[in-house]
């Protein structure tokens, strides 16, 4: 059995892979998902944060997420435009 | 010459489900880069992993390696002290830190305040002073609340700090 960290970024996979379905209805919810499924559905993250911890108690292994497209994000603007020593 | 900040002092804790509970969570004092260039706050992971926080999920960043990396998302009480005239007032604010893993070299602050947390503030910056006032509202929204950021020219903090106490007198 693997850490809480890796079981999350399990989880965050399964997530991505639901995501495409959930956009249609849920764009902009916040969601707690775990065992690969939804479940619940919240307005914004605290709220999302808070039902997780009280549901399955805090750093079990569920993912909290936004409803909207993974984007990749440069840590900050000089790596976004490319700027480097090398 | 300025060569690095402005750096903000913060105190970093889990996510409190009551206010009431914030005395007792742990928390960590940092320093914090305060950075407009970046959109995500970033802070190091073992900072986070130090206060016994589990990442909430994974987002792919991109660092000075340009290889996208899965990086853990850690949900974190920040709290930060703003001068309201001679009072320091303390305003938390529950926010995402991407945790990601830093060089083993000495460093003079642990994380980036990005923008993700910037929109909830204004910022002054004075460049000859490497001075930022971080201008935040206070709870009742009557008058702003300012952190003072800085880095560089002590002496010249020094003399400003004076001038304006002259001024309020």
């Amino acid at each position: 059995m693997g850490t809480v960290s890796e079981k999350v970024l399990e989880e965050t996979k399964l997530f991505r892979a639901a995501l495409p379905g959930l956009l249609e209805e849920h764009r902009g919810k916040w969601v707690v998902f775990k065992d690969g499924s939804v479940r619940s559905f919240h307005d914004d993250e605290k709220a999302a944060y808070d039902a997780a911890v009280q549901e399955f108690g805090a750093g079990t292994g569920y993912v909290i997420a936004p409803v909207s497209e993974t984007h990749t994000t440069p840590v900050t603007a000089a790596v976004l435009c490319g700027l480097s020593c090398a | 010459m300025v060569f690095l900040g402005p750096i903000a002092i913060v105190t970093l804790s889990r996510p409190v489900l009551k206010p009431e509970d914030i005395q007792q969570a742990s928390s960590i004092q940092i320093k914090m880069l305060v950075d407009t260039g970046a959109s995500k706050t970033v802070v190091d992971r073992g900072i986070a992993e130090s206060l016994g926080l589990e990442p909430i999920r994974f987002e792919p960043m991109i660092g000075i390696s340009h290889i996208a990396e899965e990086c853990p998302v850690f949900l974190l009480s920040i709290a930060i002290a703003f001068a309201d005239g001679p009072r320091t007032t303390l305003m938390t604010f529950t926010s995402e830190m991407i945790g990601m893993s830093t060089p083993p070299t000495p460093r003079p602050f642990n994380g980036l305040l990005g923008r993700d947390f910037l929109r909830f503030v204004h910022l002054s910056y004075d460049g000859p002073a490497g001075h930022c006032d971080i201008v935040g509202n206070s709870p009742d929204g009557t008058a702003p609340y300012s952190h003072g950021a800085h880095t560089g020219n002590k002496n010249k903090r020094k003399q400003q700090r004076t001038a304006r106490k002259k001024n309020r007198r």
